[in-house]
């Protein structure tokens, strides 16, 4: 089976399956790089990236795991039948997958999807961030996010009066 | 030993190595930073053991002046600097992510976050304002990658003079900008009731003041200003009227310095107009030094030369977008070929236009992105993609609405034409039935959209065509372009069935692994731990 060596910012070493990893567009770009201006043909591509650590990795490189047989879904699903890709691909597993993570890992978890161009991970990780927002009160998504209002003086009430010319009435 | 700790990081970071030489590395870092030798009283204390793991409350302080990216970079650095960070990873990431997430969220959900906290503000403001699909005509938009019509989402709308009397009042005390997509939005509305003249004249002039009294005060916060023009009245003095209407336009755009993108929708009757001619030949516009984009729909070819010869900057101006005008469908083009830095156009032209415009001026536009109409209808198919040929090195999107005589489409089956645009990422066809050997050659195109036509099998043709409704995964399309990713036909099936059918690149190699892996195919492994 032909490997790839995914090495993380703080050093941590993953081989994977290349099949594995060319479900992520940045690691198939990588791979086929690789092999274009590799004169061995059989010679292990490794890459390395800089931007994830090894914990955060690790979680997307499972979500792929878990994910490795889905169809590949189309850049918007909207386009054929209206319904949201996070609709559309989250399962309980990801629902299992995603429970236990503080909102700080998950909006890694967001960066590295976007980064290593995981569609399927970043519209499950959008759509928790989006969750923690809908139908809450600004004070209840401070609470969520673990924020404090730093706004001096009459900023905030600016902000407030700002937003409320931004709607159409 | 802490620093031991820490370098052995920041080593394996770099090399990947798990057993780095700790002391080489400290001596390395030494040499570049030179130390000072330390003076009497503190002889023992080793500089480089400084004790990045310890002191949380220094580290803290120095975390506070770093920028978002190198506060994750700091974050990342060691197990206890994330520790440390941690807490406050909500605010320098969502930095990183706004771009991300903002395409998730609706207009209220943006709004929301705006309130949270002084950082969220600047960094949703930032995302608004320099989202770059607000610049870009519609074809260039991928939709894929950007929320539709963002940009009149988060947009100060002012419909009546009323509505502006009260933003006027409540942001009197407003320091600084009170928009926060940059964006604003003038048009006049009309009553239920159609009031006679003078009172349509008077309710007008009130608007138009109560709008130049905005700007006067906010029109340097905007980037993007759309005015929307209601008609005439209809037993409206035209010159008096006309004249007013234009004058407005020109004052407003005097208070807008550092607009980027002009929308303007109306003014169609004044083409009707020669004193308003002598007025456009008297009153240039102001020149806007950083507009880059200028869309009109609507609007008579008069104005359209009017902003375009005198409000543009030849330099800057990158996107036209000009829609046809229901009664002058031929827009003279004459203006466009006065920009020599233009990426973007979408207009309808004449073929013999097209053919000119990448030859008169005396370098060729930078075009990437062009959607056009014809004013002749039955073009030769082949003339049309060999006069965009010149923009072959830049151009990357291309949609055409046009219908092609078949004998064009015969020939360039017999010929073996094949398009010339080794760029082209993006091809549209609209009322296009022919084959699509010409198209096997574009070694660079992701997306094929066929919109409002049912492609056909032509005779000659080597390209399988299942048609939209299925089996289209089966064709040989994908092996005749190769880079093909999407192809979507789109229109209206009778007797009134719309449909939308997006194809994407078969899977082939996961299928195989499928049939043949054994549930083995997709295993990960683990090597090596990371360190602790």
């Amino acid at each position: 089976m032909a490997l790839v060596r995914v090495i993380s910012s703080d050093g941590a070493a993953f081989l994977v399956s290349q099949r594995l990893a060319k479900r992520s567009g940045k690691l198939k770009t990588e791979i086929e790089t690789f092999r274009k201006s590799s004169d061995n043909s059989e010679a292990q591509p490794e890459i390395r990236i800089v931007t994830i650590r090894a914990e955060i990795l690790r979680l997307v490189l499972q979500w792929l795991q878990q994910h490795q047989n889905d169809p590949v879904l189309p850049a918007n699903q909207n386009e054929q039948d209206g319904r949201g890709d996070a609709e559309m691909g989250q399962s309980q597993w990801d629902r299992d997958f995603l429970a236990p993570m503080d909102l700080g890992i998950v909006m890694e978890l967001i960066l590295a999807a976007n980064h290593l161009e995981v569609k399927g991970l970043l519209d499950i990780t959008c759509k928790l961030v989006e969750s923690k927002i809908t139908g809450r009160t600004v004070d209840e998504i401070r609470t969520a996010f673990k924020l404090k209002s730093d706004f001096k003086g009459n900023e905030e009430e600016q902000t407030r009066l700002e937003n409320r010319w931004c709607v159409e009435n | 030993m802490a620093m031991s700790k820490f370098y052995k990081l920041a080593i394996t970071e770099e090399n990947s190595e798990k057993e780095a030489p700790i002391t080489d590395v400290g001596a390395v870092m030494a040499t570049e930073t030179s130390s000072p030798e330390p003076e009497d009283g503190l002889k023992g204390v080793d500089y480089h053991d400084f004790p990045a793991d310890t002191i949380p409350d220094v580290w803290g302080n120095i975390f506070e002046k770093l920028d978002p990216k190198d506060k994750i970079t700091f974050s990342e650095t060691c197990a206890k600097w994330h520790y440390w960070a941690a807490p406050k990873r909500m605010t320098f990431l969502f930095t990183e992510i706004v771009d991300v997430i903002i395409k998730a969220l609706t207009e209220q959900q943006t709004l929301k976050c705006r309130s949270i906290c002084r950082s969220w503000t600047q960094d949703i403001d930032h995302e608004l304002e320099n989202q770059a699909s607000s610049l870009l005509i519609e074809t260039e938009i991928d939709q894929d990658e950007i929320r539709q019509n963002w940009e009149t989402d988060i947009a100060n709308v002012f419909w009546s003079s009323k509505k502006i009397e009260q933003f006027l009042v409540e942001m009197a005390s407003h320091n600084g900008n009170p928009f926060p997509g940059r964006t604003i939005l003038f048009g006049f509305n009309i009553p239920l009731r159609r009031p006679i003249l003078t009172e349509w004249l008077e309710l007008k002039r009130t608007f138009c003041r109560k709008a130049i009294e905005l700007l006067e005060a906010f029109g340097s916060h905007v980037y993007i200003a759309n005015f929307e023009f209601c008609p005439l009245h209809t037993n409206s003095n035209i010159v008096l009227e006309a004249t007013e209407t234009i004058e407005y336009l020109r004052t407003s755009l005097s208070h807008l310095p550092n607009l980027k993108r002009l929308n303007i929708s109306g003014l169609d009757k004044l083409f009707l107009l020669d004193e308003a001619r002598d007025f456009y030949r008297n009153n240039p516009l102001p020149r806007l030094p950083h507009m880059e984009m200028v869309y009109m729909d609507y609007t008579c070819n008069a104005v359209k030369n009017w902003v375009l010869e005198t409000s543009a900057l030849p330099a800057t101006l990158k996107r036209i977008s000009i829609q046809p005008h229901p009664r002058e469908v031929e827009f003279s083009s004459g203006p466009i070929f006065n920009f020599p830095n233009l990426e973007a156009l979408d207009v309808v032209l004449s073929i013999e236009d097209l053919e000119r415009f990448g030859t008169l001026m005396g370098s060729t536009p930078p075009l990437k992105a062009i959607r056009l109409k014809f004013v002749q209808n039955l073009q030769d198919f082949q003339r049309v993609f060999r006069s965009l040929e010149v923009f072959a090195e830049s151009l990357k999107i291309v949609s055409i609405d046009e219908n092609y005589s078949r004998n064009s489409l015969r020939d360039a089956i017999a010929t073996g034409f094949s398009i010339n645009l080794p760029k082209l990422e993006r091809l549209e066809l609209v009322r296009f039935d022919g084959p699509l050997d010409p198209l096997c050659r574009l070694e660079s195109l992701k997306y094929l959209g066929v919109k409002l036509s049912r492609l056909q099998e032509w005779e000659g043709s080597t390209v399988n065509f299942y048609g939209f409704e299925n089996r289209m995964e089966e064709s040989n399309v994908w092996e005749k372009i190769s880079s093909l990713q999407k192809l979507s036909f789109e229109g209206m099936m009778y007797p009134a069935m719309k449909y939308h059918k997006v194809y994407t690149r078969p899977m082939l190699s996961c299928a195989t692994a499928i049939l043949g892996g054994g549930g083995t195919g997709g295993v990960l492994f683990e090597d090596e731990p990371w360190l602790d």
